[in-house]
C-alpha cells in the first residue's frame, strides 16, 4: 500500500472517528435527546425546526432559507388587471337605437 | 517433399483464408523449416517435422474462432455454397446475430452501470455530509450548540465514510473494468480472438530466429491463429 493511500485512508478514518465523537458530544449536551439530530423544514406552514428548536424566521440560515422559500410565489409585483369598461345602456344614445312606432 | 512443395501445398489448402493470412502462415512455416535446417536437419527432415500439409492446414483452421472457421470450411468446399447459405440463411443468422450483439452490449452496459451505482452512492453520502455541515453553520447562527456539534459530527462522519467508500468504489471500478474487458473478449470470441497478444500466451506474436515452436508444438500468430508444428 502506498503512503498516499495510507494517508487517504487515515484521513477518512479520522474524519469518521471525529464525526462520531462530535455527534456523541452533541447528543450528550442536548440531554440525550435524539431530536438534536433532526432538521425539519415544513413548506406547508413554513416551520423550521433545527435540533428540536423551532426557528421563527429562517432568514440568514444558509440553505435552509433557500429551502424554506421553495414553492413560494412572489405576487408583490403583479397588479390586478383593470376592469373592462361597462357597455353603454341600449337607447341611451347613438345611431343604433331602435326606431319607435 | 521440399520446402517449396510443402508451402505451395499448404497455401492451396488454406486458400479459403484471406490472402495476407495465408502469406503470414507460409512465412511462418518457411522460417520454422529454415530454423530446423540451420540446426542440422536436411530439408526433407525439416519439412517432415512440420507434419503433413493437410494436417497442418486442419490444425490452423481448427485454431480459428468458430464463425471464421465455419466460413473458411464452407468456402473451402465452395464459394457459391457459402454465398447461398449466407443469403438463404440470413433470416435465421441475421436476427440471431443482432440478438447476440444486443445481449452482449446490454450486459457490458449493465456491468458499467453497476460501477456507476457505486459511485452515485458514494457521492450521495458525501453530499449528505456537506449538507449536514451547512446545517451546523445554521446551528451556529441560531446559537444551538448541541445541534451544531451533532450536525458537524454527522457531517464529518458522512464525509469520512464517503472517502472510504470512494476508495472501495475505485477498487470495485478496477475490478469491473477487468470484468468488462473479459466479457468483451468473451463476446467477440466466436468471431475473433486476441490470444496471441495476451501476456499469458507464452508464444511470440511473430516467428523469429527461435520461434518457440519446438518448445510447445505450435505458436499463435498476431491474429491469434494457431500454427501447429508436430514435435519430433
Amino acid at each position: 500500500m502506498t503512503s498516499i493511500k495510507k494517508t487517504y485512508l487515515a484521513v477518512a478514518g479520522g474524519l469518521v472517528a471525529a464525526g462520531i465523537v462530535l455527534a456523541g458530544i452533541g447528543f450528550i449536551a442536548s440531554g440525550c435527546n435524539l431530536a438534536v439530530f433532526g432538521t425539519q423544514i415544513d413548506l406547508r406552514d413554513d416551520t423550521v425546526v433545527l435540533g428540536g428548536v423551532t426557528v421563527d424566521d429562517p432568514t440568514g440560515l444558509p440553505l435552509i432559507e433557500q429551502l424554506a422559500a421553495v414553492g413560494e410565489v412572489d405576487t408583490a409585483g403583479i397588479a390586478a388587471p383593470a376592469a373592462p369598461e361597462a357597455p353603454s345602456r341600449p337607447g341611451s344614445g347613438g345611431d343604433n337605437s331602435p326606431a319607435r312606432s | 517433399m521440399t520446402r517449396d512443395e510443402f508451402l505451395d501445398r499448404l497455401g492451396k489448402l488454406l486458400a479459403c483464408l484471406p490472402a495476407d493470412q495465408v502469406e503470414e502462415t507460409r512465412q511462418f512455416y518457411a522460417e520454422a523449416i529454415a530454423d530446423r535446417m540451420e540446426d542440422g536437419m536436411t530439408e526433407e527432415e525439416a519439412v517432415a517435422a512440420m507434419g503433413a500439409p493437410g494436417a497442418v492446414a486442419e490444425a490452423i483452421l481448427d485454431g480459428l474462432p468458430a464463425v471464421p472457421r465455419a466460413i473458411a470450411k464452407t468456402r473451402r468446399r465452395s464459394t457459391a455454397l457459402l454465398w447461398v447459405l449466407a443469403i438463404a440463411g440470413s433470416p435465421v443468422w441475421l436476427p440471431l446475430l443482432l440478438a447476440f450483439a444486443a445481449i452482449a452490449i446490454t450486459v457490458y452496459l449493465c456491468i458499467w452501470i453497476l460501477a456507476l451505482c457505486v459511485w452515485i452512492v458514494t457521492v450521495a453520502i458525501g453530499g449528505v455530509g456537506v449538507v449536514e455541515l451547512v446545517f451546523a453553520v445554521s446551528g451556529i447562527v441560531i446559537g444551538h450548540v448541541p445541534y451544531v456539534l451533532a450536525s458537524a459530527g454527522v457531517g464529518l462522519a458522512f464525509l469520512g465514510a464517503a472517502l472510504l467508500m470512494g476508495a472501495g468504489a475505485w477498487t470495485v471500478s478496477k475490478q469491473i473494468a477487468r470484468l468488462s474487458a473479459r466479457w468483451a473478449q468473451k463476446a467477440v470470441s466466436p468471431f475473433w480472438n486476441d490470444r496471441g497478444k495476451g501476456p499469458d500466451s507464452g508464444f511470440p506474436a511473430a516467428p523469429g530466429k527461435d520461434c518457440g515452436a519446438r518448445r510447445s508444438g505450435g505458436v499463435r500468430t498476431a491474429r491469434g491463429m494457431r500454427l501447429a508444428i508436430s514435435n519430433e
